[in-house]
Formats: C-alpha cells, sequence, structure tokens
C-alpha cells in the first residue's frame, strides 16, 4: 500500500505522529508551490500555515484518503488566494529579502539569470517549475497534487524549460 | 537526466523554505487548535499537549531553534491566515460546479450544464450546502450573510451557470450578497460586487442613479454582441468570427472593450446623482454567452468608473416533475 495512503489513514483514525509524518513530507513542496503562486515570503508562510492548520482541523471530512496531495494542495490554492486578496504590497515593490523569487546573493550570474526568468514565468507554471526542478517532483507526483494529467504536467513543463533555455542561450551568447 | 537550464533553477532556490519563525507558529497554531478541539470533548488535557508535542518536534525540521511564541500569537495567526469568510466556487466548461467550505476545503459538487432536470437538481444541492455552510457564521444586523462568494469559473462556462449560482447564494435561507468574479488560471484581484438588497428605503429628495445597460447575446451568426443600451449613439461590436478563447482574438476584445469603457465614460459624464451599471443577457439569445465576455464587460465598467454593476436574473432551470424538493 502507498506509504502516503497509510499515513493519512493512520491520521485520520487519530494518529497525531502520522500527521506530523504528513507535515514532514509536504511541507517542503507545499511551501515551493505556494512561492511559485505568491512571491512574497510573508504570504506564502501565512498560506501555507493556513493551509496545514485546515488540513489538520478537517482531515476527517477527506473522503478519498488516496487524493490526500490533491486535497492538500486544493486546500493551499485557497489560501493562497485569500492571502493575495488581502495584500497591500504588489511584488514588484518588493525588497531583494521579501521576494522568495530571487536567487540567493552568492548565487553565479547564470543561476540569478535563471531565477529572474522563473520570476517572470505565469504564476502556476512558476510553481510546477519549482516542484519539478527544485524538489524533484515527478511528473506523476505533481499531477496528483495538481490534479493535472501526467502529459499535462509533461507538457507545459517542457514548455517552459525551452523558454528558460531559449532566454539563457540567447543571454550566453550575447554575453560571449 | 538533469539539464543545466534545471540545475541553475535548483541552485537558485535551493534554500526557498519556511522560515524558523514560521514553522514554529504553525506549531504554536496547531498545538492551540487541537486544544480548542478537545476541550469541548472533555478529553484530557495531557493528550492535547502530548499532541501538540508531536506537532511542535515535526514542525521541528523547519524549526531548529524556534523562539517562544505565546498564546495569543498563535492565535492570531490562526484568526489571521483563515478568513473564514469565503465561500469559492469553480465552474468549468462543462458545467460542473464544485464549491468549497469556508477553511477551502471541497464540499460539493454538482451539475448545472446538464440537461434542464438535473441543473435544477444540481442548484438544489448547491442551496443546500450554502444554507449549511452560511447557518454557521452568525449572520450582521440586518440579517445579510457576511459570508462573500467568490466566483472562479472557467473563461468558457456559460454566463448562464453563474447566475444560477449567484441565484442560490440570493436564496432567502443563504442571503449572500458579496459576490467576486475571478477568473480560472488568473491571479487578477477578483471584483467585488454586492447584489442589490430589498432593504427598507429611507425617504429622500434626491433623484435615483441612472443605470446604463449593455447587453451581451449570441448574434445571428453565432458570434457574440456586445451592446450598449438607451444612449443617443448606441454603441455596439460584433465578434462575429466565433465565440472561440478571447486569447485567440485579444486586439479585437481589446480594442473593443476599450471603446465600450470609454462610452461607458462618457455616458455617466452627465449624469449628477450617480449611475448603476446592468449588464443584462437576454433569454434565449444570451444562452450560449460564455463568462470571459461578461467578465470582461464587467472590468469595462470598472474601468469607466462604474463600480455599481447588477445583473438580470435567468430562467430557473426547471426539474423534473415530481422530483423536485422544492
Amino acid at each position: 500500500m502507498d506509504a502516503t495512503l497509510t499515513l493519512v489513514e493512520r491520521a485520520q483514525a487519530g494518529d497525531r505522529s502520522a500527521f506530523a509524518d504528513l507535515h514532514a513530507h509536504f511541507g517542503r513542496p507545499l511551501f515551493l508551490y505556494l512561492a511559485g503562486l505568491l512571491r512574497v515570503r510573508e504570504d506564502a508562510e501565512d498560506a501555507w500555515q493556513a493551509t496545514f492548520l485546515s488540513a489538520w482541523r478537517h482531515l476527517g471530512r477527506l473522503r478519498r484518503p488516496d487524493r490526500f496531495a490533491a486535497w492538500l494542495f486544493h486546500i493551499g490554492t485557497n489560501s493562497a488566494r485569500d492571502v493575495a486578496r488581502r495584500r497591500t504590497t504588489f511584488p514588484k515593490a518588493l525588497g531583494a529579502g521579501d521576494d522568495l523569487l530571487v536567487a540567493r546573493p552568492d548565487a553565479q550570474p547564470g543561476d540569478s539569470d535563471a531565477a529572474r526568468l522563473v520570476a517572470g514565468l505565469e504564476p502556476r507554471t512558476r510553481a510546477l517549475v519549482l516542484l519539478r526542478a527544485v524538489e524533484g517532483w515527478s511528473a506523476e507526483e505533481v499531477g496528483a497534487a495538481l490534479s493535472w494529467s501526467v502529459a499535462t504536467v509533461r507538457r507545459r513543463y517542457a514548455r517552459a524549460l525551452d523558454l528558460l533555455r531559449a532566454h539563457v542561450n540567447e543571454r550566453d551568447s550575447n554575453g560571449r | 537526466m538533469v539539464d543545466e537550464t534545471e540545475s541553475r533553477v535548483r541552485r537558485a532556490f535551493a534554500r526557498v523554505v519556511p522560515s524558523p519563525a514560521a514553522g514554529a507558529d504553525l506549531a504554536d497554531a496547531l498545538a492551540t487548535a487541537e486544544r480548542a478541539a478537545a476541550t469541548p470533548a472533555r478529553r484530557s488535557l495531557w493528550i492535547g499537549v502530548a499532541a501538540a508535542a508531536v506537532l511542535i518536534a515535526a514542525v521541528g525540521i523547519v524549526a531548529v531553534r524556534r523562539e517562544p511564541v505565546d498564546g495569543r500569537e498563535a492565535k492570531k495567526i490562526v484568526a489571521s491566515a483563515l478568513d473564514g469568510r469565503t465561500v469559492r466556487v469553480r465552474i468549468d466548461a462543462s458545467g460542473w460546479v464544485e464549491l468549497d467550505d469556508l477553511d477551502g476545503t471541497p464540499r460539493a459538487r454538482v451539475e448545472l450544464g446538464g440537461t434542464p432536470a438535473r441543473a435544477s437538481d444540481g442548484l438544489d444541492a448547491l442551496e443546500r450546502a450554502l444554507v449549511e455552510i452560511t447557518a454557521r457564521v452568525p449572520r450582521d444586523l440586518n440579517g445579510l450573510s457576511p459570508v462573500a462568494l467568490e466566483l472562479v469559473p472557467s473563461k468558457q462556462a456559460r454566463w448562464r451557470w453563474i447566475q444560477w449560482t449567484m441565484q442560490a447564494a440570493a436564496h432567502p435561507k443563504v442571503l449572500m450578497v458579496t459576490m467576486r468574479f475571478g477568473a480560472e488560471g488568473s491571479d487578477e484581484t477578483p471584483f467585488e460586487q454586492r447584489l442589490p438588497v430589498d432593504l427598507a428605503m429611507e425617504p429622500t429628495d434626491e433623484s435615483p442613479p441612472v443605470g446604463v445597460a449593455v447587453i451581451v447575446q449570441v448574434s445571428e451568426k453565432g458570434g457574440a454582441r456586445i451592446r450598449l443600451a438607451g444612449t443617443e449613439s448606441p454603441w455596439t461590436v460584433d465578434f462575429d468570427s466565433s465565440l472561440a478563447p478571447i486569447e485567440s482574438r485579444p486586439v479585437e476584445l481589446s480594442r473593443a472593450m476599450s471603446e465600450l469603457s470609454s462610452s461607458l465614460r462618457t455616458a455617466a459624464a452627465g449624469e449628477r446623482n450617480g449611475v448603476f451599471g446592468d449588464i443584462e443577457v437576454p433569454t434565449p439569445s444570451g444562452d450560449g454567452v460564455t463568462y470571459e465576455l461578461v467578465h470582461e464587460v464587467l472590468r469595462a465598467f470598472r474601468e469607466a468608473g462604474i463600480d455599481d454593476v447588477r445583473f438580470n436574473g435567468a430562467a430557473r432551470p426547471k426539474p423534473q416533475e415530481g422530483t423536485s424538493s422544492r
């Protein structure tokens, strides 16, 4: 039986340590997803907290434990919408320290370029790229979480990578 | 195989993780939620404490050096992170409606796009779900629900389904009046509108605001027609080519909406008592109108400075004889 399904069923039966394991497994991917949608650290953290709080409170209502990832990311999407609606700061006005989609200060120039290009993608595509490239999730895992078909995940990711490659190659050749 | 572009992305964002403080706050908020849930059931205090310890230990993965956070802070996080005042509805292009509960979890899935009988049953189920959800939130002093309905339809969803959903929200036992119009796949802030409410009117010497109506319908050739009604120089635009997605004709639509917005601004300019907008999608010519067209007209109103926009109703789908609960 799938390890996640076992954890979800145990958590639904009242096993708190199983929920802790689910948090450990999905915490970083969910945060990357929210970072892709919201960009701003404070916003992504608020949505991240709200998502796990909601999941913790309402796990008993989940009818399809085998679709836990989709359920969790669905709550995450709604939390992101709530946070985005109430925020007053537009991401463009942020300082570098607040923007999750800026490469770290000691990054190589090529990595900084890649970060800028990812930041310029449409939010859901950004989230997809972060889950695949940074978290290393498979197309199947991303598809299960975002309720997309595996073919859709592969197609969108390939298109995003092509776009990034084209820009990177153009910059590399201009820099020579 | 990982290529160089993927490696660059991975290195650039390798440190995108929740901060230790966020992990610590989540642990405290979870512990607070756990204690709150345990109290009414008269569970032993140690269970809550033990559960909190487990959760805090788990969150410690990202909160290695957590600073103590007091209970008030945790409560603030719970309250601020979950606004608990929004019900979200997604409507896909074939008329399936997914309703989320106040906490963002999926609540109901009904069909409005099928036969009239199935649409009627779907609408009944939608109303029942909204009655149950809004009953959990104290009403405003005027009896209205403070819960907002956020619509996130596919652009290709029929406007008729959105109208029926708004009818369900306006049901006497629901009385949700705050509507937010978003769009699937868009990160644009949804347009917020309040549905008109029949509350006691106070007499006033002032004349009421004037309505400016925009009519959206399907043209004789099968395309879409948007018409500004009731002005001396009527403004009309036809999209007779097809009802294809807007992305395939962005320049045409963008120009037309800019013209409409300008015409609306002109129509509103001379009215001293204010202007409200009215979007009419008449039957039967409006049955095929998509959400994206109405959404664009709504945007044109707002760009013209007309924030109060109303919508005409749509006939309720007919129930199958003898099967309706209504």
